[in-house]
Formats: C-alpha cells, structure tokens, sequence
C-alpha cells in the first residue's frame, strides 16, 4: 500500500491508475496514425458509397449507397482487372521470394568481394520504380530494345519480339521487371532471419551426417517459417499496389492488358473524374489486403513455438 | 534572485522586439502588396510563350497584380487541378487541353466568363474549332489560347534514294512508299505514328477515321472499319513497328529524326527535335487522304485558358487573359518573341501572310489548320476517347478484327450521344 503511495505520487492525482496513465504517452503516435492513416482510409471508403466528381469533390455529395459497388462488380473489366492483379502479384512474388531465398543462402557464405555484391544487389532496391520502368522500357523495345539484341545475338529467336506491345507478352514483360525490383527486398529480410540461426544447430547436424538439402529442408526452412510467411506477406501487400513501375512501363496498356487495380483507381479518379468508382476501386483493394492481413495475423504471428 | 530577475525582464524585452519588429515589418509590406495570381499549365520551358508572358506582365503591371507561372507535366496537370479543388486551393488561371475543356467546364469547377467575353467582343477572330471548345452549354468557359494540328514528316533524304519525288498524296500511295522505304535490316520503318492509349493515340489516328467520313459518332460505319483496316496492315505488313501502340507522340519524333522512320505523323512541337536531332534533309507534307480530292481531315490540337470558379481574383485574371489574347500581344508573343512552333487560335493573327513568308514548316500547319477538326466539344471526351483508344489498340495488336474492335467501341460511345 505505502508502495502503490509513493509511486503514485507525482500522478496521484490523476483519475486514471498509473498503468493506465502511461497510455497518455501512446497520444502522438495515436493521433499521428488517424490523422494520416486511419482519416484518409475512412474517407476513401466514404466517398466510394457517394457519387463523386470533381463538381461534387467539396460540397454536396449525393449518396449513391451501393452503386459505384455494383457498377464496378458488374462491369465486364473489373473480373480482367483483378484477375491481372493476381497474375502481377503472384507472378511477382513467388520468383521474388525463390530467388531471393537462393541468394540470400549463397551470400551469407564469406567469399572475397561478398559484402561488396550484398551492397550492390541491395543498390536495386533504392532506385525509384519510375527509373527502373524506364530502363526496363527500353531494354524491352521491339526494335532497339537489349533483350531482342541478346536473344538475337544467341540464336534464339530469328525475329525481334515485341514485348510491351504485345498482349501476350506484355504483363509478362512487367513481371520480369517487377521481380528485378523486388528481389533485394526479398533478400534483405531473409538474410536477416537467416543470420539469427545459430551455427551450432548446423555444426551438429553435419556431425550427424545430414547434406546440404537435408539441412536446408529440416532445418532452415522450419525454423526461417516466421521470417518467410512476413516476407510473403509484405510482398503480396506491396505487390498488389504497384502503380508507379506499371504506368510506366506499358500505362495499363496494351488493351488493358496490364491493367491492375491500381492503375484501374487511377484512371477512374484522374481521367474521368469520377471519384466515386476510383475510391470504390481503392477500397476493395484495401478490403482485400486486409482480409489477407488478418488471416496472416492469425495464422502466423505470435505462433513461436 | 535579483539576477534572475533581471534575465526575465531582458528575456521579456528581447520577446518583445522580435514581435514588434515582425508586426512592423509586415504592416509595412501590407501597404505595397499586390494580388500574386497562379497560373498552371504544362508546357515544358521553351516550348511556349507562357513564361514569356508572365515575365511581360509581371514587368509592364507588376503594380496591378502579379503573375507567377507552375509547370506540371501533361499526365498529371488533371490530377493536381483535382487535388487543388478538393483542397480548396486552386489556381487562378490554368492552361488546359481543349478536349478537356467540356469536361472540365460540365464539372462546374471553371468561371463562366460568357459577360466578359461578349463585353471584350474580340471573341470571333478565334478559329471555329478553337472557340467551340471553350463553349459549354452555350456559355463562355474559357479563351482559345494556341492551336495546332499534325502534318507528315518526311525524310527526303530516304525518298530521293528510293526514286520517289514527292510525299504521298493519298492512303494509297502512302502505303506503297511506307512498303517501299522498309529496310528491316538497317532497322528502317516506313512510317511511325503513335497509337497509345492515351489522348495522344486518339489524337493521331481520329483523322484517318475522319478522312474516311466517319467520326466519334459513327465508329462502326463502313469508312471508320476502312481506316482502322489501313492502319492496322501498316502494323501488320511491318511497315510500322509494333510499338506505335507503345509510344508517345515525341517518342515517334524522335524514331523518325533518329532515322529509324521514313515518315512520321506529328505536330509543330516536334519541328524543334526534328530540326536539332536529325542529319538529313527533311519536309513536311499534308496527311495524305485517302483517294484523290477525298476528304481532309487532321486533329485540331492545342490549349485554352480558363478561370477556377473558386479563384478570389477571377477579375483580375480575366484582366490578363484579355491582355494575352489581343492581336498586338499575340503578334509580340508568337511571331516576335517564339517566331513559331505555336499557331495562335486568333485566325486574324494567323493569316497574317507576310508573317510565315520565313517559316514554310509552319505556313503548312496553317494550311493543314483549315481542315483540322475538334474532338469534341463532349463533357464525356474523355470516355469517348478511351474507347477509340482502346479499338484502335485491339486492332493494331491483332486482337479483334478492325470491324469488331470498332463495333465494340460504337456499342459502349453511342451511349453518350
């Protein structure tokens, strides 16, 4: 009692105990988040249940209730849209994570010159998206492009492809780029988690004669789990929101070939001013990721066993 | 204590200064402060008269109001207007596309000037297609500001090897010349173009449509499938590289004064890379129609100036709009001072004869300016135009058949009319 008392001293005062006084000092960072994360989110999906146009931005909103939803549900591009999201996202990421996983083993091993080739593929990593887009815009180019130059140059194809223009070729063109991207974020979080296994497990299971597979497969991965399911899952979140390397590279097209639905809330907010279906378009993007949020959550974290 | 108390007095004091002095300081600046107007436009430096202008004003009547220019580039000047509106702070006057005009006018967002420009009565000197653009329901929303359109480039270097004299006349003769000059292993097209899905693929390839006597509104008449049909053999046959629908207006400039293209189809904003890129002699020419004393057509291209409806200084703006467009300005400013590149929308100004006497390049643009059609006025443009992107695109990757691609796309604009 005489404990709680002096303790208790300086905000004895308080109406509040001193456990739930210390949650005075969450307030900047609360008030940090709904400002700047949770406001622009609710009004997002605010707007997306009205019928908004530039005219309608400030002012009067007309409710439209579910409209903007079932227009977009029901138009035949919304299925084409999210349909490319996924092939984007999962054409990304899985690449991204295999071949970031296989460089981040390879280069946990000290060889001369290692720390300079982690500087150097991390380096990718900071250059902007819209840069990237356009080098890879040009080495994708029909006629002077560099890849048809190397194909060429090794005999595999008699005549140049055109990449981006071709709607086949096109969201497969964007991949290539995006997994070019996305690799040295793949590879920094695994070599992370890899660099807190202990040696001592390896040393012994080598003792006991496993191989390298054995290791990689009994141990790394099972004990990596934590580490790989949050990098998935950052990747898939950051995956289905590129906009910037996209609209770059090919602006949706062609024939909305490469339209995700980003680029799809773009478009409906920025060309045609209609800001109802563009949030609409952003909301269910949100909706989405945080579904996926929430059985990552669930299923992952706080799961160490 | 006492010492204590001295430095709160001395601290007080110091508080003190610093506050008068800023309340004097800015009471004095009160007394000379003059409106400061924003203008938002995109054109890249250089490449315009708007700076000019602005740095005009801002010498001759700085002591009315002043001027202050923002450039934002062409994708994003629709977005940042958008964002200043939902903000509450918009810019006095923009610089917009004409297609764009409508729509912007149909959203409410720009001053209704119609009492201004009758009361200036200078307002049908304007070319027919330019004034039309800034009309929204019957009212003024805005002042044509410069025009342009698109012509041929053409590489006379290339022709004069090939054994051909003069540029194509007609579809025909076009294609046979694109074929003719196609040199796949010296990486040589017939011709470029630029058949993005943006406005600019709309704006190039509209006209064909129109040659052939169709238009937004009639997408699937036999003449639009004729045009699309042409277009897409050109792609087709290799005569044009298949990323036309890949590339952007300047990109397609760029090919041609590169000598990767023996034509081109473009605008007088290009005569500036095509002038200090290329090494060879080169001309321009008419878009060629489509059979002998057939229809002409181009794109009628360019800017209009507008008020925000929710600037505080609509007065004044108009005050500098009106200054910009009359004929002794427009003459300083374009023939004087840029000596072209820019086709003023004033049509007294533009048929000035004597004035394009040292600038053949630009007395074709003028010619071609008589034929030039607008795209619009429609408070939908926007939508209308994706959807001729979008069939034009389908076309000219082989993805439907020129017929079906436009019957689509008549399906989904003849909705809006």
């Amino acid at each position: 009692m005489t404990g709680e008392k002096r303790t208790g001293s300086i905000l004895g005062s308080f109406p509040l105990s001193r456990n739930h006084s210390l949650y005075v000092f969450l307030l900047p960072s609360a008030a940090f988040i709904v400002i700047f994360v949770a406001y622009p989110i609710l009004f997002n999906i605010w707007l997306s249940f009205h019928d908004v146009g530039l005219r309608t931005l400030v002012g009067d909103r007309p409710f439209a209730g579910l409209g903007n939803y079932i227009r977009l549900f029901t138009s035949p591009l919304f299925g084409e849209v999210l349909l490319n999201s996924v092939a984007f996202t999962l054409g990304s990421i899985i690449p991204q994570f295999i071949i970031g996983f296989a460089l981040a083993l390879f280069l946990m091993k000290q060889f001369p010159g290692s720390s300079i080739v982690r500087g150097g593929i991390i380096l990718g990593w900071v250059i902007a998206p819209i840069v990237v887009g356009t080098v890879w815009r040009w080495i994708f180019n029909t006629d002077y492009g560099l890849l048809n130059h190397l194909l060429r140059q090794f005999g595999l194809i008699d005549s140049p492809l055109s990449w981006l223009p071709n709607p086949q070729l096109a969201m497969i063109s964007v991949i290539i780029a995006n997994v070019w991207l996305g690799i040295p974020f793949n590879l920094m979080l695994l070599m992370g988690g890899l660099s807190a296994l202990s040696e001592t497990l390896y040393e012994a299971a080598s003792i006991d004669g496993t191989n390298r597979l054995q290791r990689l497969v009994y141990i790394t991965i099972p004990l990596m789990k934590q580490t790989i399911a949050a990098t998935l899952m950052l990747g898939l979140m950051f995956t289905f929101k590129v906009f910037d390397l996209i609209w770059v590279m090919t602006g949706g097209g062609p024939v909305d070939k490469t339209t995700t639905m980003p680029i799809l809330a773009y478009r409906y907010s920025f060309t045609f001013f209609n800001f109802g279906m563009g949030t609409a378009v952003a909301s269910s993007l949100f909706v989405l990721m945080a579904v996926l949020s929430i059985f990552y959550i669930l299923g992952f974290v706080g799961r160490d066993e | 204590m006492k010492k204590n108390g001295f430095v709160k007095i001395w601290f007080l004091i110091t508080i003190m200064g610093i506050i008068f002095s800023g309340t004097v300081s800015a009471a004095g600046q009160a007394e000379e402060e003059v409106p400061v107007l924003e203008i938002w436009h995109y054109q890249v430096e250089g490449v315009h008269v708007i700076d000019e202008a602005v740095v005009r004003w801002n010498e001759q009547f700085g002591d009315e109001f002043l001027l202050e220019e923002r450039y934002i580039p062409f994708g994003e000047l629709k977005r940042e207007i958008s964002q200043a509106v939902l903000v509450g702070n918009v810019p006095d006057i923009v610089n917009i596309d004409n297609p764009d005009h409508a729509s912007f006018a149909s959203e409410g967002i720009l001053a209704d000037i119609t009492d201004r420009v009758n009361a200036w009565g200078e307002i049908n000197e304007f070319f027919d297609g330019p004034r039309n653009s800034v009309i929204y329901d019957q009212r003024y929303y805005g002042v044509p500001d410069n025009s342009n359109t698109l012509a041929l480039y053409y590489n006379k270097d290339m022709f004069a090897e090939a054994g051909i004299d003069a540029p194509p006349a007609n579809w025909e003769e076009m294609r046979e010349y694109s074929a003719r000059l196609t040199d796949p292993d010296a990486g040589v097209y017939g011709i470029t173009f630029c058949a993005m899905g943006t406005e600019e693929g709309t704006f190039q390839l509209l006209p064909f449509l129109q040659m052939a006597g169709a238009d937004v509104d009639s997408l699937d008449s036999p003449g639009a499938v004729e045009a699309l049909a042409y277009l897409t053999d050109l792609v087709k046959n290799g005569m044009a590289s298949r990323e036309v629908v890949n590339q952007a207006q300047e990109d397609a400039a760029a090919q041609f004064a590169a000598g990767n293209a023996a034509m081109a189809i473009g605008g007088p904003w290009s005569l500036e890379t095509v002038r200090t890129q290329s090494d060879f002699e080169w001309s321009l020419a008419l878009l060629p129609v489509k059979e002998a004393g057939g229809l002409r057509a181009s794109a009628l291209g360019g800017e209009n100036w507008a008020i925000m409806a929710d600037s505080p200084h609509v007065e004044e703006a108009w005050t500098f709009i009106q200054w910009y467009s009359e004929a002794d300005t427009v003459r300083e400013l374009f023939w004087d001072y840029y000596g072209g590149g820019r086709i003023p929308s004033r049509a007294d100004v533009a048929n000035e004869p004597d004035k394009w006497a040292a600038n053949p390049e630009l007395s074709l643009y003028i010619e071609q300016l008589q034929y030039a059609v607008p795209r619009g006025p429609h408070p939908q443009w926007p939508q209308l135009s994706q959807e001729i992107q979008r069939a034009i695109q389908r076309s000219l990757t082989g993805q439907a058949s020129p017929k079906e691609a436009l019957m689509d796309a008549a399906q989904e604009v003849n909705q809006y009319f």
